[in-house]
């Protein structure tokens, strides 16, 4: 016990660069290729209730904006990400307050009211296009709950990993030989299986009228995906996985815990990146209804979250929020401070951080909290739209999308792409 | 059987071309019948001038086209209502009126028909993840979670049974094929006998609380949290990582969880919980609610069934609040002069099984020998040791064949096609010669099964159901699950569709206790109250609100829509009734004495009492509001979408809401009068308000109130809390909770507003029937359903629609009966 937590308290300490991996076997034609072209990574990052408005958004726009309490926390990294103000999804009255959770990646329209079936996420999109370079297509996490907000093409959500624990295992440690066995076994098992269902499937659609035959497409074509993503995780097996020099993260039992448990993930993060182990991150910090372990915190964050301008409850938000802006600080500086090729991870990888809500003691989903952090872009200002007629969120996505390399010039509601 | 269900689809095909041909004539223009009433009162508006969503000129009239069909749908609704064309225009000529509203009618209806001809109303309905999980437990006798492998259901504010709703993705077939996995490993059980044995863990030694004491680490500064009694370990409020027994379960199997208590520092009754938490899928569960009413120390003892790996521990329910404000984590045990719970030891005896392999396993298993090993074997899948093995014996093939032959007809609801089990057998055959063993082997025909189409989707034919999928179509309504063998064998000999074999076959299924499934799941839905969780009263405004409080509205509400299907009594019931639900916990909160224990009971109302009906339920009540404050808004809106049926539209995009301001001096509904000043708000918040009005005079966890609390502003509070002052608020503004219907009858309150709301019983039950068919046949109602609807109305008047009735005449429609 000692000696880890002495190791914590250093890491701490130090920052998260040291706790950063060394590929202990980078051959050197590896290492030149990264030099080249470094792959290009998105991570995106949601808070789900809100960030308190005044103590983010500053008076003034441009390079020359007047800092806030909360941007206070990230003035070591001024120069390397944009606050956006004005931007939004359209249309997000939904079934109730925190329906605009389950959009924030996809935009679609009315979430939760009569019918409604959401649209492919910006992650999916991405995963469908880059997913294949990476051992892990793309990652959905979050701080508690299988709960993400990543969403198929059919609309389904893609559950979350909320234990860092299992991710890193998955990730970093060598199976042995008859694990690996036994899981190729396994995914021969469901190889087969798929394999005859698909011939099933075809039988079936010749008994049933024209429309089931129609839906049973659906059907016989995820077959055919799980069959492809079988396969491609059968062929990983054989390759043996990056080693890193951190230990596995010891996950957080106590589900209050946002705090701890976001900033275990936002450690993870780093390695995942450098490893490139993925291109592809979401990160859900799922708001509860319980009582964060934050000092000075006695009321529970999503209570908060609806102060009803009572001081002492903004009081004890903002020092929930401060911890959670810190935690992003610590991602940026995580990916700041490796060196890839000539520049940063952060360079490469471009870190979006906001929330659904804009207010969210009123529901309000217009006017997010939107910070943009590394990717190549340029930085070091607070860029603002029309309060009242807020610019399409997606149109950053799409700004994003092309950064990284993807010839995708529309996505959701996009009208276009943000520049500045 | 082929061959009949060919020419079936050629007549269709047959008759879609004469169809076509015949209507093709005018086709895609508005009929002549239509046309006076557009000339004369719609087109000087709907000319594609104004910005009003509808173009006369440009409208086409061909209803094959969904987008059409919708619009005419709605041309009709909004005239036939008399909404359109507006007060402020003439009034349109009888005749024309009446010629073009049953022109379109028709025309409407005989295209949704012949749709529903060729493809049904349903189209490919798949199983729910609840129903899924059901299913597999009652297909192969386990008690396990698996539904949270499957993903969730999409929201669609509508009924997660619904095919267009449904999704259908990768991440499905990688979960079904998981959940199938868990799902085995819980049937086929191969390891050595598990020894019932009685664990007894003394809190006075357990390690937990030990560390709890000793390591500065582990207990909160600058006290511990648990108090040290002689005999027993006092628990102050809730925290599992203190209080949970030493060791985890160690298999899977049916427990008896037993706590030896007694009250500390109390003489008022505590309640103690016992819960289960499982890490990997990170929940926790409450087993049981006991309430202790003496200092004597008791034995609270409750039977579940727990899995491998999870963990135990007891807790309190609503805690840790003494008269000064200071809780147990500020002032620690010493000074700690609220009350708690002491526990000598919690004990867990089992696993109870009567035979090994048990039932689930040499079930499913059929007619398979088990080698008992000499020794015990590790099985790196299970993560456990095996001590018996199915034994092949001189034909696998058969033996695979009689599994298949015996799982996969319960699966797929009817029986197996020529060659229909086959390649599952073969699956199976194909493993063993790989060299896996016999085991393997089963568990991949049995994934295949449990993950093929026939086994997720229902296929039936377009047309009326055959026994086979009607008695599915039943069972999946009302058990949330696969027929059982008597429904089964009912439907074999083809007298499902006899109606005195189907009334029997209802009231049977109606009376088994997996009906409560139904009522759950369906209230969940119908009601929203899945969406208790959605918000947590602020702890200083609501210092009662707990689990226990939120558990027992949930159990209210179940209880009674249960009885009102049980008795047959009538949907006015929903409007008012002189009988609740409640438990000890419930009937506080209600204000109704002499309830002990905590098991809910029907109790006849006070006349005084506000209650009686689903609007002034506690779990209706809180899911309308969130934790700190309530907006007629959202309650009138709930009533007029889920109890009425008549959803408001959506305010304009320009609108936002009203932003929560609880310094203030003011309330919502003082805000909320600007609307009846202007028109464009006033036209739907005339409907929206008067309901949320009257139930203003209940606080957001369902409390019934005069006075608004307010943590700042006001008088102190003068009633008790728990036998103790009140602190954390103050008696704020007086509730006003009076209105005035739309047709302009006054109430000042709710019980008047009730007594107002009885003229529209039929509504409401128009409105429930037509929700049981959504939800039982998956599908939303269609124009042309209408007029069923109506039929079923009618069916069930004599009842004065008793709710029995009503679920009845829903399955004997031909709604249900059709696909």
């Amino acid at each position: 016990m000692g000696p880890m937590i002495q190791r914590r308290t250093f890491l701490k300490a130090t920052g998260v660069a040291l706790a950063l991996p060394l590929l202990e076997s980078m051959s050197p034609l590896a290492f030149a290729r990264e030099q080249l072209d470094a792959p290009k990574r998105m991570v995106m990052i949601c808070t789900s209730l809100g960030l308190h408005g005044p103590s983010l958004f500053p008076q003034k726009t441009g390079a020359n904006y007047d800092s806030t309490p909360y941007l206070d926390l990230l003035k070591d990294h001024r120069d390397d990400f944009t606050l956006f103000s004005g931007l939004s999804h359209p249309d997000q009255a939904g079934a109730d307050g925190h329906s605009s959770q389950f959009t924030w990646l996809t935009a679609a329209r009315n979430p939760g009211l009569g019918g409604f079936r959401n649209t492919i996420s910006v992650d999916q999109v991405v995963r469908e296009k880059l997913g294949r370079a990476t051992r892990f297509p793309s990652i959905s996490l979050s701080t508690s709950g299988a709960n993400s907000q990543s969403f198929t093409r059919s609309g389904v959500m893609v559950p979350a990993e909320h234990r860092p624990s299992a991710l890193f295992q998955s990730m970093f440690m060598q199976g042995r030989p008859h694990e690996i066995e036994r899981q190729k076994r396994l995914l021969s098992d469901g190889h087969s299986i798929l394999d005859s269902l698909g011939v099933q499937t075809r039988s079936l659609q010749k008994r049933v009228s024209a429309a089931d035959r129609h839906r049973l497409d659906e059907y016989f074509n995820s077959l055919r995906q799980a069959e492809q993503q079988f396969n491609q995780a059968d062929s990983w097996l054989d390759k043996p996985k990056p080693r890193v020099d951190a230990p596995q993260p010891k996950d957080i039992e106590q589900d209050n815990d946002l705090i701890g448990r976001t900033n275990l993930l936002m450690e993870l993060i780093p390695l995942i990146v450098q490893t490139d182990s993925s291109r592809m991150i979401t990160v859900l910090i799922q708001g509860r209804s319980d009582v964060p372990e934050v000092d000075g915190v006695t009321v529970d964050h999503h209570n908060l979250s609806h102060h009803g301008q009572d001081e002492d409850k903004i009081e004890q938000l903002t020092k929930i929020e401060t911890e959670l802006m810190k935690s992003f600080g610590g991602l940026v500086n995580g990916l700041k401070s490796k060196q890839e090729g000539q520049g940063s991870l952060l360079d490469n990888t471009s870190v979006l951080f906001g929330s659904n809500l804009g207010n969210a003691n009123a529901h309000d989903w217009r006017n997010l909290p939107v910070m943009l952090a590394g990717g190549g872009f340029k930085h070091g200002q607070h860029i603002a739209f029309d309060k009242d007629n807020n610019t399409p969120l997606c149109n950053l996505f799409v700004s994003m999308l092309q950064k990284s390399g993807l010839d995708i010039d529309q996505f959701g509601s996009s009208d276009g792409m943000l520049e500045w | 059987m082929m061959n009949i269900s060919i020419s079936r689809h050629l007549c269709k095909a047959i008759w879609f071309c004469v169809f076509t041909f015949f209507t093709s004539t005018n086709f895609g223009q508005v009929p002549e019948s239509i046309q006076p009433l557009f000339k004369a009162s719609c087109i000087a508006c709907h000319d594609g001038s104004a910005d009003n969503g509808l173009d006369l000129n440009k409208l086409k009239f061909d209803l094959t086209d969904p987008q059409q069909f919708r619009q005419w749908e709605r041309i009709y609704d909004r005239v036939e209502s008399g909404e359109m064309p507006p007060q402020s225009v003439p009034r349109p000529d009888a005749k024309h009126l009446s010629d073009a509203l049953r022109s379109i009618r028709k025309s409407l209806i005989s295209e949704n028909k012949r749709a529903q001809s060729v493809d049904g109303r349903v189209i490919l309905r798949r199983l729910t993840r609840t129903e899924y999980e059901h299913t597999l437990g009652d297909l192969l006798y386990i008690k396990s979670d698996i539904g949270g492998i499957i993903p969730a259901e999409n929201s669609s504010n509508s009924f997660d049974t619904v095919f267009s709703t449904q999704g259908f993705s990768p991440i499905h077939v990688e979960a079904y094929l998981k959940a199938a996995d868990v799902a085995l490993d819980a049937a086929i059980r191969l390891s050595p006998e598990p020894k019932s044995k009685v664990r007894r863990f003394e809190f006075l030694k357990s390690k937990n609380v030990q560390r709890h004491f000793d390591d500065e680490k582990s207990k909160p500064e600058p006290h511990p949290i648990a108090g040290k009694l002689d005999d027993a370990i006092v628990m102050f409020d809730d925290a599992y990582y203190v209080y949970k027994l030493d060791e985890h379960v160690e298999t899977s199997g049916w427990y008896k969880i037993r706590a030896q208590v007694y009250r500390h520092q109390s003489s008022d009754p505590v309640i103690l919980t016992l819960n289960a938490g499982d890490y990997n899928r990170g929940f926790t569960k409450v087993l049981g609610w006991f309430d202790l009413d003496s200092d004597k120390p008791i034995t609270a003892e409750v039977e579940a069934y727990l899995e491998k790996g999870q963990y135990l521990f007891p807790g309190v329910e609503g805690l840790n609040v003494q008269p000064n404000g200071k809780t147990i984590w500020n002032v620690g045990p010493k000074d700690y002069k609220g009350a708690g719970i002491a526990v000598r030891w919690v004990e867990l005896e089992g696993p109870v099984h009567e035979q090994w392999p048990p039932y689930s396993t040499t079930n499913l298993l059929k007619d398979i020998k088990f080698k008992k090993l000499k020794q015990k074997q590790w099985d790196q899948r299970r993560g456990d040791y095996i001590k018996y093995q199915p034994t092949v014996g001189a034909s696998p093939r058969k033996q695979l064949e009689r599994i298949i032959g015996w799982l996969a007809p319960r699966a797929f609801r009817r029986p197996l096609l020529t060659g229909e089990g086959t390649p599952f057998v073969e699956l199976g055959l194909e493993a063993l010669q790989k060299g896996r063993s016999f085991e393997d082997a089963i568990r991949v025909s049995l994934r295949a099964a449990l993950t093929s189409p026939s086994f997720l989707f229902m296929t039936p034919e377009p047309g009326p159901l055959d026994d086979f999928s009607l008695a599915s179509r039943m069972s999946f309504f009302l058990w949330k699950s696969i027929p059982d063998h008597e429904l089964s064998l009912v439907a074999k000999r083809k007298r499902l569709t006899r109606e005195d074999e189907l009334d029997k076959q209802i009231e049977r299924m109606l009376d088994d206790e997996k009906s409560s499934r139904f009522v759950s799941d369906f209230c969940n839905q119908w009601l929203q109250l899945s969406e208790i969780d959605a918000t947590a009263p602020d702890k200083r405004l609501y210092p009662e609100f707990d689990d226990l409080l939120k558990h027992s509205m949930l159990d209210e509400t179940e209880h009674f829509i249960a009885h009102l299907i049980e008795k047959d009594l009538s949907v006015s019931n929903l409007i008012d009734s002189d009988f609740a639900f409640v438990n000890r916990r419930l009937a506080e909160h209600y204000g109704i004495k002499g309830i002990k224990g905590q098991t809910t009971r029907r109790v006849r109302l006070p006349r005084s009492s506000p209650r009686g009906g689903l609007l002034t339920q506690s779990s209706i009540l809180k899911v309308t509001a969130n934790g700190t404050n309530t907006s007629p808004v959202l309650r009138g809106n709930w009533v007029l979408t889920h109890l009425l049926g008549t959803p408001p539209s959506p305010p304009p995009p320009t609108i936002g809401s009203i932003e929560p301001d609880t310094r203030g001096t003011t309330t919502i509904r003082e805000m909320l009068e600007k609307h009846r000043s202007d028109d464009a708000c006033s036209s739907c918040h005339r409907l929206i308000d008067p309901p949320g009005f009257a139930l203003e005079c209940f606080d957001v966890i369902g409390g019934y109130r005069k006075n608004f609390r307010n943590k700042e502003h006001g008088e102190p509070v003068k009633k008790k809390l728990f036998g103790r002052k009140v602190w954390e608020y103050k008696t704020g503004l007086p509730v006003d909770a009076s209105g005035e219907m739309e047709d302009g009858r006054k109430f000042d309150g709710i019980v008047e507003y009730k007594r107002l709301l009885k003229t529209k019983k039929e509504q409401i039950a128009r409105h429930l029937i037509s929700q049981l068919v959504v939800y039982s046949t998956g599908a939303e109602i269609q124009f042309a359903d209408r007029e069923e609807i109506d039929k079923i109305v009618e069916q069930c008047r004599a009842s004065d629609f008793g709710l029995r009735t009503i679920i009845r005449q829903v399955i004997k429609s031909k709604l249900f009966l059709n696909k």
